[in-house]
């Protein structure tokens, strides 16, 4: 009873298995951290946004108050307290109203030009030596700005006003005693500067809790024609930042301009615990390669593991059919000759023949099954001497003889009188008798074989011609390879166990030569096997090791 | 004469088998691929086929297959060097009635030849049934193993009776002396291959009409004898 053993492939199946499913726990990890960093990322950029926004807020706020406090209201509580005094009169020059009330103004009031609007009678008068054309657009446009006074009580304004290519930042506010008279300025942005950068005396953002120093915060202010009134730290990151555009009148003396506040990455820790997270794409790539790699790996594996298990699985199957087919010969003609089942002499002597031929065969294929698990093992050494190879070969061919004369086959030789190489002359006569039974088996029955040796300066080289249906050139290369057998052989009558071959490279290889196959010139296949001439040092030095040992 | 197809492409085999199969008395042809040996199959009708698996040109599996799809009931033996039992069981499972590995014993083959043939004769004489069966003015009854010559019993001793029913079976066809011998005294050996010949001329005075020319049971010469209605 026979048993059909399990395929030796089942562990490498399951470390495949293994791998992929590690691959599969390796790409969901991936997703997760890659999640996970990305949340942690914008949940870090968002803390940081929130606190650039409040670094603006509370520098815009203590900004107004600055300026408010130093720029704006002294002008109109002297300007109001002067009103107040000499009603109607004339508007004074600013620089002389300034050293009128030094105690407010220190001497200087920021105001270049000043206006009254009386809105009982509708005329608005303006400081002397002030231009003729912002003295028009006074005119013209402050009783429509007073026009909404009664939301002005107590609140100064600014109106940033282009005229005649100038910049001016008109500031506007109803008389804090008389109701139907407005007072307004004409400042220049620059000139408050200073006070923006007072407002940065004490840090925006309060300190870390582990008692570090507060984070420092970028900043960029233009007022409403672009220019930049303040700007401090690392250039502004929309990322890590928020823009603040004043656009409401309620802002006072900042409407119309633009604030960008950011907070530096490299700040983020002190903001952020562990700071903002650094990308993890490149590892978690780095792994998913890794593992994507490793089961390819695992898969060529397992392939050339089955592969070669299915090729070794032929092999014993083909070299039990190799053994059986000579056995059963053998056996049926020594029956047939013991139990006297012969009718006349002629038989009688074919049957030995048979027997003796078939005897042969066997010898040929259990050396060559030898030396193949020899060469295996890496147990292979040559016996190798100078030795006549056209002797070796006419002698191989005439053992062969009786089984090309099975097939009907010719065996021609084409060679000098002598050619010395040194060689193992055993393995030589394996090679010839490989190559021999390959062309006999594969050819026609009563094809002719050609067996040459061509000596050359550094080589001699073996040819075996046959007329058979050759090798096809996607295979050439294959079929010194271990087991390998063309598709159409496998199947067919014709034995073979896929080793003869591999024998021939092997042994020539060990002689430090090369064994090919090319297309005859009948269309069959022209074996090529080419030895060296002179041995190397190496070989030789082996050989006479070999031999004293 | 039994004929025997062998589909067998090693030559020397081949002639092995041949020589040993003639040996017993058999008619053998060897086809030495498979389409050829299709082709004899059909052509030649042979009585038992002998079929190598690894053949050039259509490998046995499915020659067996596509002689077994045309319904021919010839008798098939596998004689092969494929001894996995997966083979096995496919070739069998193809409609093969034997199955024989190499290396085999001559003797353990040939006698699995017979037994093949016996079967088969025997199941063609069940197909025929016990209804009597006649050639000439000859009545053969095999329910009561009688026979009658122009209605009138004839009293037969019981070898002479097998030997009439082994040559009626063949249906006309030449039976060799050692395939009587076999059948009808279950042994052969060509030393007492004179006992058929007593047989058949008793089986002739009893039966035909000029036994010194007989007109049903013929002599072949140098092979054996034959039945003709």
């Amino acid at each position: 009873m026979e048993r059909r053993s399990r395929p030796p492939s089942t562990p490498s199946r399951w470390i495949a298995l293994l791998l992929a499913a590690a691959m599969a726990l390796a790409a969901l990890l991936a997703w997760q951290a890659l999640a996970a960093g990305s949340s942690h990322r914008r949940a870090a950029e968002s803390v940081l946004r929130d606190s650039a926004r409040f670094a603006a807020r509370e520098f815009l706020r203590r900004s107004r108050d600055e300026i408010d406090h130093y720029a704006l209201f002294p002008v109109i509580y002297v300007l109001s307290a002067n009103e107040r005094a000499s009603p109607g009169a004339p508007l004074p020059d600013p620089e002389d109203l300034a050293r009128l009330s030094r105690r407010m103004t220190r001497g200087r009031l920021l105001a270049k030009t000043l206006f009254r609007v009386n809105l009982a009678t509708g005329d608005v008068s303006a400081s002397p030596g002030a231009p003729a054309e912002v003295v028009a657009w006074a005119r013209e446009k402050l009783p429509l700005l007073f026009a909404e006074r009664s939301s002005l009580q107590g609140e100064l304004r600014a109106e940033p006003a282009t005229i005649a290519g100038s910049f001016h930042e008109i500031v506007y506010g109803v008389s804090p005693d008389q109701e139907h008279i407005c007072l307004a300025f004409d400042i220049d942005t620059t000139e408050i500067k200073p006070l923006f950068e007072r407002a940065l005396a004490d840090p925006l953002l309060p300190g870390s809790a582990g008692g570090g120093s507060p984070p420092p915060v970028s900043l960029e202010l233009r007022d409403a024609w672009g220019r930049v009134l303040l700007r401090q730290g690392d250039p502004f990151d929309p990322v890590y930042g928020v823009e603040e555009r004043m656009t409401s009148l309620g802002e006072g003396i900042l409407h119309g301009m633009t604030l960008k506040a950011s907070i530096p990455a490299a700040a983020a820790e002190k903001l952020v615990l562990g700071g903002v997270p650094s990308s993890r794409l490149p590892f978690v790539l780095a792994t998913l390669l890794l593992a994507a790699g490793l089961l390819a790996a695992a898969v060529v594996l397992v392939r050339r593991e089955r592969a070669l298990a299915a090729m070794r699985s032929d092999f014993v199957s083909a070299v039990s059919h190799e053994l059986r087919t000579p056995l059963a010969q053998i056996r049926l003609f020594a029956e047939t000759l013991l139990l006297d089942r012969t009718r006349n002499p002629e038989e009688r002597r074919r049957s030995l023949a048979i027997i003796d031929q078939e005897a042969r065969r066997l010898t040929h294929l259990v050396d060559n099954t030898l030396r193949f698990t020899r060469a295996e093992k890496g147990q292979v050494t040559l016996a190798v001497a100078p030795e006549d190879v056209v002797r070796i070969v006419r002698d191989s061919v005439e053992a062969f003889a009786p089984l090309a004369a099975a097939r009907g086959v010719q065996v021609r030789m084409r060679a000098p009188a002598n050619a010395v190489a040194p060689v193992d002359a055993a393995a030589l006569r394996q090679i010839l008798l490989n190559l021999l039974d390959n062309a006999v088996k594969y050819g026609p029955e009563g094809q002719e074989v050609v067996v040459g040796v061509e000596p050359g300066e550094d080589r001699v080289r073996l040819v075996v011609e046959d007329h058979g249906p050759g090798i096809p050139p996607p295979e050439s290369g294959r079929i010194f390879e271990k087991f390998v057998r063309l598709e159409r052989d496998r199947t067919a009558h014709s034995g073979g166990a896929g080793i003869g071959l591999a024998v021939v490279r092997e042994l020539a290889q060990l002689h430090g030569g090369t064994a090919r196959v090319e297309e005859g010139p009948g269309g069959g296949s022209r074996f090529l096997v080419e030895l060296p001439a002179a041995a190397s040092q190496s070989v030789i030095s082996g050989a006479v090791a070999d031999r004293e040992a | 004469m039994t004929r025997i197809l062998l589909i067998e492409d090693n030559r020397d085999l081949a002639f092995g088998l041949r020589n040993n199969l003639e040996i017993e008395g058999y008619e053998v042809e060897v086809a030495s691929d498979g389409r050829s040996g299709l082709d004899r199959v059909q052509k030649a009708r042979p009585d038992l086929l002998i079929l190598d698996l690894m053949l050039p040109g259509l490998d046995g599996f499915r020659l067996l297959e596509s002689l077994r799809q045309r319904d021919r009931g010839v008798p098939v033996l596998i004689l092969t060097a494929r001894g996995d039992e997966a083979d096995k069981v496919r070739g069998l499972k193809l409609g093969a009635d034997d199955y024989v590995t190499k290396p085999f014993g001559v003797l353990e083959l040939l006698a699995r030849v017979e037994a093949l043939l016996r079967r088969e004769r025997r199941r063609s004489a069940a197909r025929r049934g016990a209804a009597p069966r006649t050639f000439g003015d000859i009545e053969v009854h095999p329910a009561t193993r009688s026979v009658a010559r122009a209605g009138s019993p004839v009293e037969l001793a019981p070898k002479e009776y097998d030997l009439l029913v082994a040559l009626l079976d063949r249906g006309g066809a030449v039976v060799s002396r050692l395939e009587l011998m076999r059948e009808v005294w279950g042994y052969s050996d060509d030393a007492v291959s004179r006992t058929i010949d007593t047989h058949v001329a008793e089986l002739r005075r009893k039966l035909e009409a000029d036994p010194a020319s007989p007109r049903h049971i013929l002599t072949v010469r140098k092979v054996g004898y034959r039945l003709k209605a």
